[in-house]
């Protein structure tokens, strides 16, 4: 199955490199989306179907964190998994993060190996 | 900073250029650094939550492309390092702080960084940091680099 990819974060170095990394991890991408804050990836969740969301947490406009708790509002969105990709240290952090309902957490910097090791377990490989 | 704090943040520093950016970095005396170009970006972010602070990065001009060139893993004359340029160094100067925090604080603290701010300065301002000793000096690949990190009491 081939995934659509939405991956939200203000820096378009940190969008370039998810992009080359999904590649690398060889994992099967349809379309990949981008959105610079939480506002413009709900916005492209209203009108794309999106398998997954690579999401940071510190963003101007709206952030991560707010990103997903709109989307757990949302019966049809809150069961798209979001995966944090964040230089977030903080476990109590993580955990809150994980109570909102996001899939798992990813630490900068990452390596393929890590993202394809989180993709196989969402989607069950 | 504190003296306490340098060797774990030269080790950091010096961890995530290769881990990020595959440059490689030692750490130098500020005496051996020399000036290195005209200008030269200074790149600032702060931090609040447990504690609060900031961190300086200051790095000659013609580095941030080059950062940017092996982050996106492109060539140096891609029309990409010219346009992402700072926006990678922003990117580098994020992460390390991220980790500099986790170093020295642990892991439960919670932390909120700030949108890393860029400014130019010429080489007659850059020689002015030499004379603080807060800064730890390295080189990486070639190019002077100056480092602060500061938790206020």
């Amino acid at each position: 199955m081939a995934l659509n990819v939405l991956i939200v974060d203000d820096s378009e170095t940190v969008r370039s490199v998810i992009i080359k990394t999904l590649g690398i991890a060889q994992i099967p991408v349809n379309t990949i989306y981008q959105a610079a804050n939480g506002k413009e990836a709900l916005s492209v969740l209203e009108e794309q179907w999106i398998d997954i969301v690579f999401a940071d947490i510190n963003m101007p406009v709206m952030g991560g964190i707010e990103m997903v708790e709109k989307m757990s509002e949302d019966g049809l969105l809150k069961s798209v998994p979001v995966v944090i990709v964040s230089i977030e240290g903080s476990s109590t952090r993580i955990e809150q993060l994980k109570k909102k309902g996001i899939s798992a957490y990813i630490r900068k910097p990452f390596t393929p190996e890590t993202i394809r090791k989180v993709v196989d377990d969402i989607f069950g490989v | 900073m504190l003296v306490e704090h340098e060797s774990i943040i030269s080790q950091v520093f010096c961890d995530i250029m290769e881990k990020l950016t595959f440059m490689f970095g030692e750490e130098l005396g500020i005496d051996e650094l020399y000036p290195e170009g005209d200008t030269y970006h200074i790149v600032t972010i702060s931090f609040s939550g447990f504690k609060k602070g900031n961190l300086s990065l200051i790095v000659p001009e013609g580095m941030a492309g080059e950062i940017a060139a092996n982050v996106l893993g492109v060539s140096d004359t891609d029309e990409r390092t010219l346009t992402l340029a700072i926006d990678s160094l922003k990117e580098v100067v994020n992460v390390l702080c991220g980790k500099i925090l986790t170093e020295l604080e642990g892991e439960n603290p919670i932390f909120n960084l700030s949108v890393p701010e860029v400014k130019n300065i010429k080489e007659k301002e850059w020689e002015k940091y030499l004379q603080d000793d807060e800064y730890l000096a390295f080189n990486v690949d070639g190019f002077n680099v100056l480092l602060d990190f500061k938790i206020e009491d």
